[in-house]
């Protein structure tokens, strides 16, 4: 029984994942360690499991119905790569508690400045780079009218996936919050373009380390198979529901996701 | 190529694994729990015990339920690793050696990070 209902909530997780471009850790590490009280390791490696098949399963529908912009995924992933390389060579040195608290009040001061902007604003122009490497696209909106995208402050994008990249490795937690808010903060992209292109990119690095974890022993399948099998449907389901649902929807659910994170990272910085 | 149809081959592919990765889980998970039941509240201690051991352990058993769930794990891991070297050869196909040369790139550090148990 217990394990139908670990199933029901990671059909949650995936569905909200695939949503907003995160991998549904913020939910499966809670519910497994408070609920089930699994140690905090497995919880940790199915957790990474969680990413990757939200990552996955809604990249396969982000992909056909050309809302995840692939060039800018891969060119971002270098950003993102860099940093968690960074992070992993420097974290023996960092105090973490600092950092937990610190980006817990950034995530909750980027979450009312995304209250504050209600309207989608797309860029008119395209940053040089962008230009180069051909990275603004065009998605179909819930009427299937096709929106075209510029992208804008590409440095700063690649920038903030560096970050990200670091802050992940170093605090331990799934990017794509950070990522979601760099494409749609930074580079004023759509925010259902964010969220897919970030969907694509988080399941990337959380492969790598959910590796490293498989082959330490730490995923245990007993934990890992029902989170994965409800992860996956909920994934289907979430990237359905998010061609069909106004971005401002998708906004108003992501800025309470961002809320409920950053007091989650306080309380850590705190404790 | 165009880069829609880049996208849907990518696409397929990751429709095909995830299905496959999420059908050997679902048969896994439910044989493992015919046999034993409900086994989570197990888990509140941690024991270390790495792939290769518990594999091993499984032959021995003949636990069929449990190499079945590991191989959907293999497969749903993979799946990433196998989606951006996918993403590399198609943009070289479409004569893109900046993005191929990248993907080519993040594809070499996560297979290094891989091997070498990096958390990334």
């Amino acid at each position: 029984m217990l394990e139908i209902l670990l199933l029901f909530t990671a059909v949650a997780a995936g569905f909200l994942g695939a949503l907003l471009g995160l991998g549904g850790g913020i939910i499966i590490v809670p519910v497994l360690t408070l609920f089930y009280h699994v140690n905090i390791r497995y919880a940790i490696a199915a957790s990474l499991i969680s990413i990757v098949a939200t990552s996955s399963g809604a990249a396969a529908s982000y992909l056909k119905d050309s809302l995840t912009n692939l060039r800018l995924a891969v060119f971002l992933e270098i950003g993102t790569v860099a940093g968690a390389i960074v992070g992993f060579l420097i974290s023996s040195y960092i105090q973490t508690k600092f950092l937990f608290f610190l980006f817990g009040f950034f995530l909750l001061f980027s979450a009312l400045m995304m209250l504050r902007r209600r309207e989608e604003y797309l860029g008119a122009k395209n940053h040089p780079w962008a230009e180069s490497l051909k990275l603004d696209g065009a998605y179909p909106e819930s009427n299937e009218r096709w929106v075209e995208y510029k992208v804008q402050q590409v440095p700063l994008g690649l920038f903030a996936m560096f970050g990200a990249g670091v802050l992940s490795a170093l605090l331990g937690i799934g990017s794509g919050i950070f990522k979601v808010l760099a494409m749609d903060e930074a580079m004023k992209l759509p925010i259902k373009v964010s969220s897919a292109t970030s969907n694509f990119m988080i399941g990337v690095t959380a492969a790598a380390s959910a590796g490293a974890y498989l082959l330490r022993g730490d995923i245990q399948p007993q934990i890992a198979a029902p989170v994965a099998v409800g992860i996956i449907l909920g994934s289907f389901l979430g990237a359905k529901a998010m061609v069909r649902m106004p971005a401002k929807r998708i906004r108003q659910i992501f800025v309470v996701v961002l809320v409920v994170v950053s007091l989650q990272m306080i309380v850590k910085g705190l404790s | 190529m165009s880069l829609h149809e880049l996208e849907l081959k990518i696409s397929h592919l990751l429709r095909a694994g995830v299905l496959f990765a999420g059908m050997l889980l679902l048969v896994g998970w439910l044989w493992m729990w015919a046999q034993g039941g409900d086994v989570l509240t197990s888990y509140s201690e941690y024991k270390p015990q790495s792939l290769s051991e518990s594999i091993q352990w499984a032959l021995i058993m003949n636990d069929r339920a449990l190499l079945l769930s590991f191989a959907g794990l293999g497969v749903l891991v993979t799946l990433p690793l196998v989606r951006v070297l996918m993403t590399g050869i198609l943009f070289v196909k479409q004569k893109d050696y900046r993005l191929a040369l990248m993907a080519f790139a993040v594809f070499m550090a996560l297979v290094a990070s891989f091997f070498l148990g990096i958390e990334l």
